[in-house]
């Protein structure tokens, strides 16, 4: 038997999902991930989902809509739920348990409370219930006896506060059921084990189960019983013996006879007697949990400083036309009213994904027939002329640029009053998901992307263009392993003057002192933002850490950086020294030209091949 | 321009709608309970200003006549309360927008719906005309009626509106779903043919077998065709779905196409969503000697 605890993240943070899931894939658990309701809505039609986490927004409705919603759900409605809500915001813990949720944690979250609190999040309902066969099915969640069962939003709890290590549960099929520890049930029906439907237990017998489906049938057919458990998915085999509908647009009533086998006889037992007393094993007691690499780093990892610098992951002109919530749901619905839609002769497949600006999603050419990602302006600043410049100057620019480093525009235009731009479809990864997932990277691969870049760069200055927004999510990896330079969503020629809303404009984490100061650019800029995105690859962290960007900003203008070799000790000293130079505070103090950079790249390179 | 219609919209839904499309679209009004047959309107706009339940009666009675065409229906409310939303959209909407929404993105959304649905290329209808021909051909055999086939565009939701569903779960070298959905009214006809009994005198076991039985047949003879090809698919049981405003997952990216039918007037749509499994190995990134 597979072991089988799913749960649902809905957060609108990739970053947070990222850097949570190993650590709860490590526990055992399998992770769904969603940003929005309709893809939770979703994840939740197709998987056998044990618990909801769920943030505080979404990208298309609030948490606390998302879980009224869910609560108001007859066939969701036992999904426990769990609320993630900021230190700033205390009246929504109560909000959310006075509306249907099991617990709530606060951000920065510790790790070990984390999956404890997962691990225990199913237990407030299982306690509810009573030992009776209709408890499997009536809601079982009530927000009084959910806050006494809540632990105080402790922000780090010592190690010491974690449930002590228990004993393994034996395996499901030779564990009886104990009573008084009823679970969360899913509970499904399916004639071909692909397509499940979802069900309400009506009544049980030792010889069958009553459910409420939308699945039709008939008397005698063969029928499927899904019943998911934190500890894994049982199937029970057994035929309709009878079928009630009144209205067609309702679910109707089935009574199925089931096989009686050792997996009925513990179902059967534990939804009239209650489930194996043994609880669901806490995450951190998962062997190894405890030890796991991404585990140890999560209270830092997911810290609201860490919410916060993701933020501080786009660019500041982004985080000053960053208008909340209900903007990006409404850019969500306009891009998603897309998909399946042609635009001139590009028709829309999907949604990569959306920032501030516009969307990005992957279309398909019809005149050319091949792939093409289309970026679309968001409607908020498509109704502003001075953005909707700056999005052509950006398809302007780069059409100009023809180098294989750098992703090409194939077309511009206003189809049904959108504007979008077509540009190179790139199937692949960013440098940044390269980092999440391999935490630093491999000197000769960071070395081989970095030579490459300085050659794309140096193309790119001879071109008389400043990038402005070098940083980890705009170099991309193709299958090939071709490296390309996205977004020039911000470039501007050399020597430019910038001036109102565009003073400030770059990713906080890899500005350049100048750039923050807002003084006129040149390629040296790039060059700063390029040692501080290798910086951040080589040893896995970005040169300058803080809370608040404004912080960040200020060490980039005066704190020294730790040299890379420093951090890590198998980083060569001539290439934490080329890092160091790159990033020099003084642009006059830094190489003077990429090539420089590249031809001394090379020589370490050559000697790390010896 | 596009035709719009405004089903049972207030003045003030009227004026603010007015407002936004008139420069692209032709807008004309309907209380409702007329005639709510769509012609060649390209967007149905209607406002629920009732308790949630009667709202949606109404959507579902709107998506009812739209016979499955890919006509989007959007719902304008006060307020924007997403849970209700939801709701709606089981119904048979496929937006829902506050009036309260800024101006910019209610117009640019509204543009977004009006783009027609993409219709198939050339390669993709390789593998839709045998579905076509033998939905054709299996409604003749076995329910004796006059299949005409309509039309056939791609969706992004595999969603199931409609009173009875037939649908096949598909493994193999492609996987994937195909679902046949109807209204009651035309279900019951073409059951009652297939099953050579009185419409009066149709009971559960011949709505479950016969719309079992339709999806398999269509299926299973198509199966047959694809032997050989990367659509080739090997079929599970059918599933028999009540109800309306299912949704079923769907593989990540892939084209889910509605082919719509028509029999005496009254439609039905087949939902194919079918994934040749891909070759491709891992995205994982390497980085080749020749880039540098």
């Amino acid at each position: 038997m597979t072991s089988n605890k799913e749960i649902l993240i809905i957060h609108r943070d990739e970053l947070f999902l990222a850097k949570i899931t190993p650590v709860l894939q490590a526990c055992g658990y399998t992770i769904h991930a969603a940003k929005q309701m309709r893809n939770a809505l979703s994840a939740l039609a197709e998987h056998p989902v044990g618990l909801i986490v769920c943030d505080k927004d979404l990208e298309d409705i609030s948490g606390i809509e998302f879980l009224t919603f869910i609560k108001n759900d007859p066939l969701r409605e036992s999904i426990p739920f769990m609320f993630l809500v900021s230190l700033k915001n205390q009246c929504r813990p109560f909000e959310a348990l006075s509306r249907g949720a099991v617990d709530y944690l606060v951000y920065p979250l510790d790790a070990r409370t984390l999956v404890a609190r997962i691990g225990e999040a199913f237990r407030p309902v299982a306690e509810e219930k009573s030992n009776s066969v209709a408890s499997a099915a009536r809601p079982v969640v009530k927000p009084a006896a959910r806050a006494t069962k809540t632990v105080p939003p402790a922000l780090t709890p010592p190690p010491t506060e974690t449930p002590p290590r228990k004993a393994a549960r034996p395996p499901a099929e030779t564990s009886p059921p104990k009573p008084d520890a009823a679970r969360p049930l899913i509970v499904e029906v399916s004639r071909d084990g692909i397509i499940w439907m979802p069900s309400k237990i009506k009544t049980v017998t030792t010889q069958s189960i009553a459910v409420v489906t939308s699945l039709f049938g008939k008397t005698g057919v063969a029928l499927m019983v899904r019943f998911t458990l934190p500890d894994g998915i049982f199937v029970v085999n057994g035929h309709i013996k009878s079928i009630v509908f009144k209205d067609f647009q309702k679910p109707a009533d089935i009574d199925i006879a089931v096989f009686e086998d050792d997996t009925w006889r513990r179902i059967h037992a534990g939804l009239t007697q209650g489930w194996n007393a043994e609880p669901f094993a806490p995450a951190s007691e998962a062997p190894g949990a405890a030890e796991t690499p991404g585990s140890a780093d999560i209270g830092k990892t997911i810290a609201l400083a860490d919410i916060l610098r993701e933020d501080s992951d786009i660019t500041v002109t982004q985080l000053q036309l960053k208008a909340g919530k209900k903007k990006s749901s409404y850019d969500s619905r306009f891009y998603h009213s897309l998909i399946g839609k042609q635009l001139d002769n590009y028709r829309v497949i999907t949604l990569i994904g959306a920032g501030n600006m516009g969307g990005v999603m992957q279309g398909w050419d019809v005149a050319l027939e091949r792939e093409v990602a289309l970026k679309i302006i968001s409607f908020e600043l498509s109704s502003k002329e001075e953005f909707k410049e700056m999005f052509i100057r950006e398809a302007r620019v780069v059409s100009k640029l023809n180098h294989p480093n750098i992703a090409q525009i194939y077309n511009i235009g206003t189809s049904n009053e959108i504007l979008y731009y077509a540009m190179e479809f790139i199937d692949g990864i960013t440098l940044k998901d390269l980092i999440r997932r391999e935490g630093r990277l491999n000197i000769l691969k960071g070395l081989a992307i970095l030579m490459t870049l300085c050659k794309a760069l140096e193309f790119i200055y001879q071109s008389g263009i400043v990038h402005r927004d070098i940083k980890p999510a705009n170099i991309m990896i193709n299958n090939a392993g071709v490296i390309k330079l996205l977004d020039f969503g911000v470039a501007h020629k050399k020597d430019s003057k910038i001036s109102g809303k565009n003073l400030i404009a770059g990713t906080p984490l890899y500005m350049s002192p100048e750039q923050i100061s807002g003084l006129t650019l040149d390629h040296r800029s790039d060059m700063y933002s390029l040692g501080a995105t290798f910086y951040h690859a080589f040893c896995g962290a970005p040169p300058f850490d803080a809370e608040e960007i404004k912080d960040i900003l200020g060490q980039h203008l005066g704190a020294p950086i730790v040299p890379l070799c420093e951090k890590d000790g198998k980083i060569p000293s001539q290439l934490s020294n080329i890092i160091e130079k790159m990033m020099a505070k003084d642009p006059n103090h830094r190489y003077q030209s990429f090539k420089e950079i590249a031809d001394e790249l090379n020589l370490i390179r050559t000697r790390l091949f010896r | 321009m596009h035709n719009v219609l405004l089903i049972g919209c207030s003045s003030e839904a009227t004026k603010t709608i007015t407002e936004l499309l008139s420069d692209t679209c032709t807008l004309s009004s309907r209380t409702f309970g007329e005639d709510l047959a769509p012609k060649d309107d390209r967007m149905i706009i209607l406002e629920a200003r009732e308790q949630i339940e009667k709202d949606a009666a109404k959507i579902s009675r709107v998506r009812v006549s739209c016979g499955f065409r890919a006509i989007p229906i959007i719902v304008i409310k006060q307020g924007d309360d997403l849970a209700t939303s939801e709701r709606f959209l089981s119904a048979g909407a496929t937006e829902v927008l506050s009036l309260d929404a800024p101006p910019g993105a209610f117009r640019q959304i509204l543009q977004g719906h009006l783009i027609p649905n993409r219709k198939p290329l050339e390669k993709e209808m390789e593998y839709l005309k045998p579905f076509i021909e033998n939905t054709i051909a299996v409604f003749s055999k076995m329910a004796f009626v006059d299949v005409k086939f309509r039309e056939v565009y791609f969706a992004d939701v595999f969603r199931i509106y409609g009173d009875i569903s037939g649908i096949i779960g598909l493994s193999g070298n492609s996987e994937g779903t195909v679902a046949i959905t109807f209204y009651w009214d035309l279900a019951r006809k073409i059951i009652a043919n297939m099953m050579t009994v009185a419409e009066e005198n149709i009971n559960a076991e011949h709505i479950h077998d016969g719309a079992g039985e339709l999806i398999n047949m269509i299926s299973g003879s198509t199966k047959k065709i694809f032997k050989g090809t990367p659509y080739h698919f090997e079929l599970s049981l059918p599933t028999v779905v009540v109800g309306s405003g299912h949704q079923l997952g769907h593989p990540e990216g892939s084209s889910i196409a509605a082919l719509i039918f028509e029999v005496d007037e009254k439609a039905f749509v087949l939902q194919v969503c079918l994934q040749p499994k891909s070759k491709s190995g891992d995205s994982g990134a390497f980085i080749m000697e020749n880039d540098l």
